[in-house]
């Protein structure tokens, strides 16, 4: 449970009752899979405010959330949000990260890895356009590691 | 002409819920009102579901207290079942439990009601969040963090994920606590009670400013139902019902779960989609009684562990044999994170710990069953019937925010009738009508098992549909 020995944090978040909401926890579940020392990956139902001490543990973060409207998967980064937002429903990855700053001084470097989706409908099975999409988010993510990142 | 205000929506709760305040011409508030807006109708999309889903399907009522819904929907398959339990299975669901009661406690707390009653009700709102107690003391907000995490943790060392877990089920449970899990949960056991006796600490140095508060926060007569154990201590998993009155008296004792509907009715109100529970007795609205931290306290002789134990001695020093101000539920579910922190402690010395036996096999032997355990927030209640095969024929679920809908009720117009004074709303009274329901920790998602968001004002409304002020939230 400790984030000790982790360079590289791989949070992929989503319902997976909802279909392609879901690519999010199943990419992250493919990363943990390949085992690469120094990289965890956490498959979460949503973003909450408990990650702040992980991320205070690592260098950097990767977010991967579904997206609707995207014509491809990106790689963006993400900088923490402003500290005056209350705890809504759900965390963003901005929000997160500017929890992060406040709670222990600094925050990761983060990206946020958007995958694009079509379907969101009541569900466990990932729509074609997400499977193909998920492999495309898989080796963007392995470029990232192999390249050493950021 | 009257008129009222409404909160809409209140802020800092889980769900979605208005509050409308009706003012008198004299712009004296006449009454008030918690309005649930969600609406789910969980009840009946299970029908013809089979029963051994219910665990897994109803623990998606609600992202915050999934963990209740497994525990009161187990219990229930476990008596259609008509098995009881291997020992271990009872106390790995036990442990789950106690991880459940810490994180929610913590995040009721320390994120939802932290920023008012560490920031001020008067501070200003822009302030008045997780980040305005981070600012104001960066050590207690981190450790309020990490004792939620803890309690998560304890969940996912058991089910696998914080969120949903699918693993209490009709029979026992899936999995065991692996060495390595319980090792690690066992360390981490020490900071997680020194967090509480902290969170206790500065409660009670607070709570001395507050007097007035103290008073005016739900402070009125009323039942108290929980679960107890055998000999009258606190439960959280089993047990047996127990109702006491504001004077410390029981009312109504040793009621086994499947006799629940003797004693509890339902109540539809026009304006909500919240239904109000009462105790049969004494008829509705009378039959007012609260559920939850409170209440447990109240209706238990003891925590049943020396630290928690104490604190229960001071708790009724401060508040009264019976409390019965609403205000005092921040105060008593600090006592009762401290409480599993000493049990959590036992569980995880107790060698059944290791045991691999963690399931009772069995076919359908019952077509009627409820289940009943005590969330963070109150008791909770899943009552089942099912046909030959299994499949569900009618459901009922009770659940705790619901049982404290009246209380609700009657705190928002205590705190309105006190503070709010004319026909300018200043921002810092609508807060502590806010406050009051979020004493209750209530949980809207569950409480109408209800999904959705609206988007909603504040608006203080003439009667002629003349909007007087409004104010905008979320």
């Amino acid at each position: 449970m400790s984030g000790r020995g982790i360079d590289l944090l791989v949070v992929g978040y989503g319902n997976t009752l909802r279909r392609d909401d879901g690519v999010g926890p199943h990419i992250a579940d493919t990363v943990a899979s390949w085992n690469i020392p120094g990289l965890e990956a956490l498959a979460m139902h949503q973003l909450t405010p408990e990650l702040a001490p992980r991320f205070a543990a690592v260098a950097r973060v990767i977010f991967v959330d579904a997206a609707l409207h995207t014509p491809q998967v990106e790689l963006r980064p993400v900088s923490p949000g402003p500290a005056t937002q209350a705890l809504g429903h759900a965390c963003s990855p901005s929000w997160l990260l500017g929890l992060t700053q406040a709670l222990y001084g600094s925050c990761p470097e983060a990206w946020l890895l958007t995958v694009p989706v079509v379907d969101l409908g009541f569900g466990e099975e990932l729509s074609l356009p997400a499977r193909d999409a998920m492999q495309s988010a898989l080796a963007c993510l392995r470029d990232f590691v192999e390249d050493g990142g950021g | 002409m009257p008129r009222k205000v409404i909160i809409d929506p209140v802020s800092r709760i889980e769900g979605h819920a208005k509050i409308t305040i009706f003012l008198d011409d004299a712009n004296q508030v006449t009454d008030a009102r918690f309005h649930v807006t969600e609406f789910r109708g969980f009840e009946a999309f299970c029908v013809g579901r089979p029963f051994y889903e219910m665990p897994g399907l109803s623990a998606r009522v609600c992202g915050i207290c999934p963990v209740s819904h497994l525990m009161a929907s187990a219990k229930a398959g476990d008596g259609l079942l008509a098995v009881k339990i291997p020992p271990a299975a009872e106390k790995l669901r036990r442990l789950m439990n106690l991880g459940q009661i810490i994180q929610s406690h913590a995040l009721s707390f320390f994120h939802l009601s932290g920023p008012d009653l560490f920031l001020g009700w008067d501070s200003p709102p822009e302030q008045r969040n997780v980040f305005g107690l981070i600012a104001a003391d960066q050590p207690l907000a981190r450790a309020g963090i990490r004792l939620r995490q803890f309690g998560q943790d304890i969940i996912a060392a058991l089910g696998g994920k914080k969120i949903h877990p699918a693993w209490a089920v009709p029979g026992g449970v899936r999995d065991g606590l692996s060495p390595e899990n319980r090792a690690d949960l066992r360390q981490r056991l020490p900071e997680a009670r020194a967090t509480a006796q902290e969170g206790i600490r500065r409660f009670k140095k607070f709570l001395d400013t507050q007097k007035g508060e103290v008073e005016v926060f739900g402070n009125f007569p009323s039942l108290f139902m929980g679960l107890v154990t055998p000999d009258g201590g606190w439960e959280h998993y089993d047990g047996l019902l127990r109702f006491v009155d504001a004077a410390g008296q029981t009312v109504a004792d040793r009621i086994p779960a499947d006799n629940y509907a003797d004693y509890i009715g339902e109540a539809v109100e026009h304006d909500s989609y919240l239904k109000s529970p009462y105790f049969k007795p004494l008829g509705y609205p009378q039959g007012v009684y609260r559920v939850g931290p409170l209440a447990r306290l109240n209706i238990s002789q003891r925590m049943g562990r020396p630290l928690a134990d104490s604190e229960l001695s001071e708790f009724r020093h401060r508040g009264g044999s019976t409390v019965t101000s609403s205000f005092l539920y921040h105060y008593a579910r600090l006592i009762e994170i401290l409480a599993a922190t000493e049990f959590i402690a036992d569980l995880l010395d107790d060698p059944d710990m290791e045991s691999k036996h963690l399931r009772a096999e069995a076919r359908v032997n019952r077509l009627e069953s409820v289940g009943v355990s005590e969330a963070p927030r109150g008791t909770l209640f899943h009552h089942y019937i099912v046909d030959e095969h299994g499949l569900m024929k009618k459901l009922n679920l009770l659940i705790a925010t619901g049982q404290n809908a009246l209380a609700m009720n009657r705190t928002v117009t205590q705190i309105a009738q006190h503070f709010i004074k004319g026909a300018q709303i200043p921002e810092p009274m609508l807060n502590r009508v806010e406050a009051g329901i979020r004493a209750f920790d209530p949980c809207l998602s569950c409480s109408t098992h209800a999904v959705g968001q609206m988007p909603l004002r504040i608006q203080l409304v003439r009667p002629d549909g003349t909007v007087l002020d409004e104010r905008t939230r979320n």
